[in-house]
């Protein structure tokens, strides 16, 4: 029997303590965020939808008259992928629009987020006939005046904040210059509630939607020699649900992988074959960096092959633009096996470690990580000696502005495209 | 969830804390007359049911209805409170589909438990510790296995009659919470302690 107090009490403690503990292990952590859907047959749903050569005259920098505190002062606005983009800087936050016609006035619907926090709603954009829908339906002179007017919600709510804008300017001669927006994981970290599971099919078809004209996706090599797209080294919570397997997903043939993992979303892992398929035919991104997650001996030769097909297939196809994939070689083992392959040179590679092995390897790409430095000497000696400078992994909404600035890299890789967009097209 | 493994330890260090208490107290009837201290060894094993939230299997075959099995060597000192180590093997959850084969994830905890008799026989005890979870494919792609480590927490409930002098039976129900793959599993089944060393 317990006679001492203080025991007594320890009994109650644990025993209150036992069922709390095993309500509070009960507890699910909030996870993913719902994008907003307008109703099918919205405000667009008897419209005729604006051809691209019709979307192309609202591209360009325009005020914010109405709705600052959301957008800021300026915005930029560009087709991106098959939808219309507007880019602004607080919050990281970004539209995505659909848009239609009908009569003389131009009708967008679409969704705003802000990339920073878990912020999401609808937007109803419009352009009156007076404020400039004749222009951007018909062409001819350019309107004095081009104005987007209409109102945007929390949530699936509508109409609750007016929002308005005038078109200021179109982009200059700086902005127009080839840049590499490169994407991190096919468009974004899982953490940063994107649409998709990074390093999916699903998230590359939409990639530049967010402004990005290049991805950087992970590879790994499954068991049975399948290159397979996955960032981290094990099956973990941050990227897949619970499932049947644990461990490294590099353990397993690619049948277990794609048959027993679902990913956080709800996707599977894609193999590369099924992702550079997706890039080639779905999408007109320009470069993909091929980041090689795993030193497995294999990999590379698995991997080239597949490199080289993607390439060719995207070249045998009519108004395609050029796209170029490129071996990333992040560390010295990947290093050595990569320029232990007797054509290497002719294969399109992007060295992350010193320039001189990055010139040794006649890489196409120098990628020295952001936090050394505008590096612009050595940026300068990279490009006399044909080679294009790219920093990673630029998120900073100050760095970026200082890197367009005072550097002269050829691209940032970024989990921020749309941020990085913003700034590279208000130059 | 470390604020689970948090809470956990919290218990455990009040448990110590209070026994200890109790023991500078020099209360009688908190030492037990004949010895001081006993070493026990203590085996159990039973139903077990993986009650976690899993991924939609629509082409699966789900199995939640499994086997659990440990093997604890325990110090009682005498009071309150009595410290065990603990290493055990849960079966947790398996899969079959005819495209894969059967899969299976199970854990080997190894856990430090601490637990006491608030009445004769009733034993509440909780526990830390690490598990190594695995997994293993076979069937149609082949033999895969993997695994990975997690930090484990344990509760447990358990009445136990003496048959002999050294040797007890009983039954218990347990919770297990491997935080990894924030795995929840429950226990039941029948446990066999036997005294093997009084000093």
């Amino acid at each position: 029997m317990i006679t001492s107090p203080t025991a007594r009490t320890a009994v109650r403690l644990f025993l209150l303590c036992l069922p709390v503990l095993c309500l509070w292990s009960c507890v699910e952590s909030p996870t993913g965020l719902l994008i907003p859907e307008f109703r099918k047959g919205g405000s667009l749903a008897h419209t005729k939808s604006l051809l691209p050569e019709q979307l192309e005259r609202l591209e360009g920098v325009w005020a914010v008259d109405n709705g600052r505190g959301r957008l800021g002062d300026s915005v930029v606005i560009k087709i991106s992928g098959d939808r219309l983009t507007i880019y602004a800087r607080p919050n990281v936050m970004y539209v995505q629009l659909e848009s239609g016609h009908l009569d003389s006035v131009v009708l967008f619907d679409g969704y705003w987020r802000e990339q920073t926090n878990s912020n999401t709603g609808l937007i109803h954009l419009s352009i009156d006939s007076n404020d400039g829908a004749e222009y951007i339906i018909h062409g001819g002179r350019q309107s004095d005046t081009i104005r987007l007017s209409g109102s945007y919600g929390q949530g699936q709510l509508n109409n609750t904040d007016a929002i308005q804008m005038h078109w200021v300017r179109a982009f200059s001669q700086q902005a127009r210059q080839p840049f590499a927006i490169i994407a991190h994981r096919a468009g974004g970290r899982t953490a940063d509630l994107i649409p998709h599971s990074e390093n999916t099919v699903e998230l590359i078809r939409i990639a530049e939607r967010f402004g990005a004209n290049a991805v950087e996706i992970d590879v790994r090599l499954s068991v049975d020699n399948v290159p397979f797209l996955y960032h981290d080294e094990q099956l973990n919570p941050r990227l897949v649900r619970r499932g049947a397997l644990v461990g490294p997903p590099e353990d397993y043939p690619i049948k277990a992988l794609q048959f027993l993992v679902t990913l956080i979303n709800g996707e599977r892992i894609p193999t590369l074959a099924e992702a550079l398929d997706a890039i080639v035919n779905e999408t007109n991104l320009e470069f993909v960096y091929l980041d090689i997650k795993t030193e497995n001996a294999g990999l590379l030769s698995r991997v080239i092959p597949l490199q080289l097909k993607a390439m060719a297939d995207a070249r045998a196809i009519p108004n395609r633009k050029p796209l170029t994939l490129m071996i990333g070689i992040p560390t010295q083992a990947v290093y050595d096996e990569f320029i232990a392959i007797p054509e290497h040179r002719s294969i399109p590679s992007i060295v992350e470690l010193s320039l001189e092995q990055a010139q040794q390897a006649s890489a196409r790409v120098w990628a020295p990580r952001w936090t050394l430095g505008t590096q612009l000497a050595e940026v300068q000696q990279a490009k006399a000696s044909g080679i294009a400078a790219v920093t990673w992994t630029l998120d900073d909404d100050a760095f970026i502005q200082e890197y367009l600035a005072n550097g002269e890299f050829d691209g940032f890789l970024t989990n921020y495209p749309t941020l990085v967009t913003w700034h590279v097209y208000m130059r | 969830m470390a604020r689970i493994h948090a809470l956990t330890a919290l218990l455990c260090c009040t448990l110590v804390f209070s026994t200890a208490q109790a023991r500078s107290q020099a209360m009688p009837d908190t030492v037990s007359p004949s010895s001081r201290y006993t070493v026990c060894i203590q085996a159990a094993g039973g139903y077990s049911r993986d009650f976690s939230e899993y991924q939609e299997q629509r082409f699966l075959e789900e199995h939640r209805d499994k086997g659990y099995g440990y093997c604890q060597i325990r110090w009682l000192p005498g009071h309150l409170l009595t410290g065990a180590l603990e290493v055990g093997y849960l079966a947790m959850y398996s899969v079959t589909s005819v495209s894969v084969g059967e899969s299976q994830r199970s854990a080997v905890p190894i856990m430090l438990m601490f637990a006491m008799e608030p009445f004769d026989g009733l034993e509440l005890s909780g526990g830390l510790g690490v598990a190594l979870l695995s997994a293993r494919v076979s069937g149609a792609v082949g033999v895969a296995t993997s695994t990975s480590t997690s930090m484990a927490t344990q509760g447990a409930l358990s009445y136990a009659i003496g048959l002999t002098d050294r040797l007890k039976v009983g039954a218990e129900i347990r919770i297990a919470y491997l935080d990894l793959y924030d795995d929840k599993i429950f226990n039941a089944g029948l446990l066999f302690r036997y005294e093997l060393l009084r000093y």
